[in-house]
């Protein structure tokens, strides 16, 4: 640009940028409101930030995985689990606090939260004796009619305790002696993992109290090939991976569960590769496709929490590896969701346990492309779906 | 295995009041505890296949090298004004524990290592140092490094992490 020109260019930004004023109706003032959530979406992820490293406050992300943008958040306690009604009208938070912050009384609550508005509109107390842990999924859950909210204890006697959301009362308390956390699998039954490699099915009746439990046979060998604890769960079918890369179908539609034969999610290529699962929530199902994704990593044995650096993608009918997904950054979680196509949805927590950088990571599942990222979400360990 | 447990058990009930409380959570674990003989001898075959190649921290207790920390998970109480197996101040030991076998660089022994949680303060938030050998899933809840072990202590808030030596694996 000549000199000459610039200078003409640099006199008519001057002559607008004095007249501009003059030619705008001035802004009128802000009205500040609160806003309100649409109705949930099949693209919305809640992703539980655990607060490390303080953990006396976690949080809970609502995120449109299609827009990859933060919604809103559900405030909960020390280490709390997040419940979701099935019929999307309200959120729960499964809290402890104590009355002085780190110290005082204990108290274990469900919180519960409109899921419109997001406020706060209730509680019902429980016995201050839930599980404490660096949160697990299947440590909280809801019946899919919405019924019954089911929390799991650990004194370390493991029980656990039984909310009427409706009623917004605590019903009660079933003992699960060996056998924790509750996947629910009817609306009148949840089932428990046991230390000897079966499972528990408790059926309960309309008030919420146990009628009936029924201990399963062993579905693996927690000595030989423990399997991890946050199965991907589809209606009533769970699909457990395993510390050596098996993968263990449970039916829990009945009441006494039925294991299938296992099968192996690797080679013996992948074997002589050091391939196996490992990460947080190892193991997710996108069923439209009838995909399996398991998260892998290279490692030896006792390896099962490092980072994934890779989502394997398996056919669910045949059985059969037909993806392999390599991972920009490592991911300790994984889910997939399916709006308008299939999504593999990937938290990685690297540093954030202490540094609160971690992130969630978008990747289409049918072309394996990497389609973007959300940052800044604390130290995330869980994803659950609409 | 059995036998370590009722060991481990006496030990800590013997440094402790809450004897009705433990008598419990013993039966509770011994309960559940038929267990865990296989982990703690992969443990044993996965230190032998890594003898030979020792990593630097591991005579350093304020590191996550340190070799009594092989399944240690949690922020290290060495950096928050306590010892590998001493609470920080203001901070109380938990009576109960997991548990791992950890072999020592120099005398070779096998040595199962209780990893007590210090509790009662909040979160210490330094030396974050999570291993895994032997650690197992939420249903066999004894070899859990992720749970909160501060069961019977005065409060569930946990502080840090130690590892106390309480035998030798015979």
């Amino acid at each position: 640009m000549s000199t000459r020109v610039r200078s003409l260019v640099l006199l008519v930004a001057a002559i607008l940028l004095v007249a501009a004023p003059r030619a705008q109706a001035q802004l009128p003032p802000d009205q500040m409101t609160s806003l309100a959530l649409p109705e949930v979406g099949p693209g919305w992820i809640f992703v539980l930030d655990a607060g490390f490293p303080s953990t006396a406050a976690a949080r809970v992300y609502i995120v449109d995985t299609g827009r990859l943008k933060v919604l809103g958040q559900v405030s909960g306690g020390y280490l709390s689990n997040f419940v979701l009604a099935p019929d999307h009208h309200e959120f729960y938070s499964v809290d402890t606090f104590y009355s002085r912050g780190w110290r005082g009384t204990r108290t274990d609550v469900v919180s519960i939260f409109d899921a419109k508005k997001l406020n706060f509109s209730g509680e019902v107390e429980i016995p201050p004796k839930r599980l404490l842990i660096v949160p697990k999924r299947d440590s909280a859950s809801i019946t899919p009619d919405g019924e019954f909210i089911l929390v799991a204890n650990m004194t370390p006697a493991t029980s656990i305790s039984v909310v009427d959301t409706k009623a917004r009362k605590f019903v009660g308390e079933i003992e699960t002696p060996g056998c924790v956390q509750a996947f629910p699998s009817g609306n009148r039954q949840f089932d428990s993992i046991c230390a000897d490699g079966s499972i528990l099915t408790v059926q309960l009746d309309d008030s919420g109290k146990a009628k009936g439990k029924t201990t399963s046979k062993p579905f693996f060998d927690p000595g030989k090939d423990p399997v991890f604890d946050q199965p991907a769960l589809v209606g009533s079918r769970a699909y457990f991976d395993s510390y050596y890369g098996n993968l263990y179908e449970v039916d829990l539609s009945g009441a006494e569960a039925k294991g299938a034969q296992p099968w192996s999610l690797i080679t013996a290529a992948d074997k002589a590769g050091k391939w196996r699962p490992g990460g947080w929530q190892t193991v997710a199902v996108e069923p439209k496709s009838g995909v399996l994704l398991v998260l892998m990593h290279q490692g030896g044995d006792w390896t099962h929490k490092q980072f994934g650096t890779e989502v394997w993608v398996y056919d669910l009918a045949q059985r059969q590896r037909v993806k392999r997904i390599k991972l920009k950054t490592q991911g300790y979680s994984i889910f997939a969701t399916n709006a308008d196509k299939p999504m593999l949805e990937v938290l990685d927590l690297q540093t954030s346990m202490q540094e609160g950088t971690g992130q969630l990571e978008a990747y289409n599942l049918t072309t394996g492309k990497f389609v973007g990222k959300l940052d800044e979400l604390g130290s995330p360990f869980v994803i659950y779906g609409p | 295995m059995d036998k370590i447990v009722e060991q481990m058990t006496r030990a800590i009930a013997q440094r402790t009041s809450r004897r009705s409380f433990l008598a419990r959570v013993g039966k509770v674990i011994l309960g559940a505890a038929a267990i865990p003989l296989l982990p703690i001898d992969r443990v044993v075959r996965a230190a032998d296949a890594a003898a030979g190649k020792l990593p630097k921290g591991i005579e350093d207790d304020t590191s996550c090298d340190y070799w009594k920390y092989c399944a240690v998970d949690g922020y290290l109480c060495t950096c928050c004004g306590g010892g590998s197996h001493d609470c920080p101040p203001g901070a109380t030991p938990s009576p109960t524990s997991w548990v791992g076998t950890c072999r020592h660089p120099s005398d070779g022994r096998d040595y199962i290592v209780s990893y007590r949680d210090c509790c009662g303060q909040a979160s210490c938030g330094r030396c974050l140092c999570a291993r895994t050998e032997g650690e197992m899933p939420l249903y066999r809840a004894q070899l859990d490094s992720d749970l909160i072990w501060c069961f019977g202590a005065p409060t569930m808030m946990y502080h840090c992490s130690t590892a106390e030596i309480v035998g030798v694996k015979s």
